[in-house]
């Protein structure tokens, strides 16, 4: 009986001699490829609707600042002033008091 | 003559490691006809251990996705100390390892809620794997062998996938496991040792039920 039991056994352990490898699913590669697919992340596609909005986007700023620069020009624009208007600036300027000499210096 | 097989043996070596560094290369530059060369070279190898291990189709279709991805992924790490093949099967063990542990622990709560009455199966009573890769007159008896190998210690069982179904050296079992030959020695040695009193408790048992069964059935008569 032992002797029985100890060559089932042998047979057994010997059961997974010369046996093949298993070979994995044909699909498995695909599958593989939607995993990493799915885990890394997604490329970012600038559409065609994204283009033309960043594009207005764009152009609003530049026509806001063309603008914005062109009426900051006309305000900053010297006024004409007459010869005696200008004196009298400088004569406040230079001594503190208005020119009231009537001369020309 | 010896001098020549000799030289000729060493450029078969050169030879493939020179292939296995473009591949790594290629790999890390992330293309895609590497990447089918790898599934091409391991999807196989890592398949039929993930299977001889857990025992269960899917969970081994899961275990070798899982680690395509991991190599994909890590690639650029892979420092070249060991070849590429024992890197991929260390990766495979640990994912199976993993895999192993937390399906213990599931069948632990199992059991334990089975104790308690609900409605939980007993996941540990598995019908016998059948091993697609071996020989036809060898079926019944490799359906009793994975029976008890599944009862080994874990590590027990890895060093026993590896050495005697994948067919890997001692080294380079070692070399996935992470632990030294001498230790491989001692698990595969233990490893015997548990099978043969596992499988002679399983034949006592199931012969002597058998008789029985059969004694009581011509009874009946």
């Amino acid at each position: 009986m032992a002797n029985r039991n100890e060559h089932i056994i042998d047979e057994t352990l010997k059961s997974i001699d010369g046996m093949k490898r298993a070979g994995a699913s044909p699909f498995l590669y695909g599958r593989i490829m939607e995993r990493m697919k799915q885990q890394l992340p997604a490329p970012v596609y600038y559409t065609g609707k994204v283009i033309l909005r960043f594009a207005l986007a764009v152009m609003l700023v530049a026509s806001l600042n063309v603008i914005s620069v062109r009426v900051l020009k006309k305000q900053t624009k010297p006024q004409p002033l007459n010869e005696e208007m200008e004196l009298q600036r400088m004569a406040q300027e230079y001594f503190g008091f208005e020119n009231t000499n009537g001369y020309i210096y | 003559m010896y001098k020549t097989a000799w030289s000729f043996a060493q450029l078969a070596v050169y030879r493939n490691s020179l292939e296995e560094k473009e591949l790594i290369s290629a790999l890390c530059e992330g293309r895609e006809e590497a990447f089918k060369e790898l599934f091409k070279l391991f999807s196989d190898r890592i398949y039929n251990t993930a299977l001889s291990v857990l025992q269960h189709q899917e969970d081994a279709e899961d275990i070798t996705q899982e680690v395509f991805v991991e190599v994909f992924r890590s690639v650029k790490n892979f420092r070249q100390d060991a070849s590429l093949s024992t890197w991929i099967y260390k990766v495979t063990v640990s994912k199976c390892t993993d895999h192993l542990k937390k399906s213990k622990a599931k069948k632990r709560f199992a059991f334990l809620s089975s104790l308690f009455g609900d409605d939980n199966d007993l996941q540990h009573d598995k019908p016998h794997f059948e091993h697609p890769g071996v020989l036809m007159e060898h079926k019944e008896h490799s359906k009793v062998l994975f029976f008890a190998l599944q009862k080994l210690p874990e590590k027990q069982q890895l060093a026993y996938t590896l050495a005697k179904i994948e067919g890997l050296s001692y080294a380079e079992v070692a070399a996935s496991m992470g632990t030294s030959v001498s230790s491989v020695e001692s698990l595969l040695f233990r490893a015997n040792d548990n099978l043969r009193s596992l499988l002679s408790e399983y034949y006592k048992n199931n012969i002597q039920g058998g008789a029985r069964s059969l004694l009581s059935f011509l009874l009946t008569l």
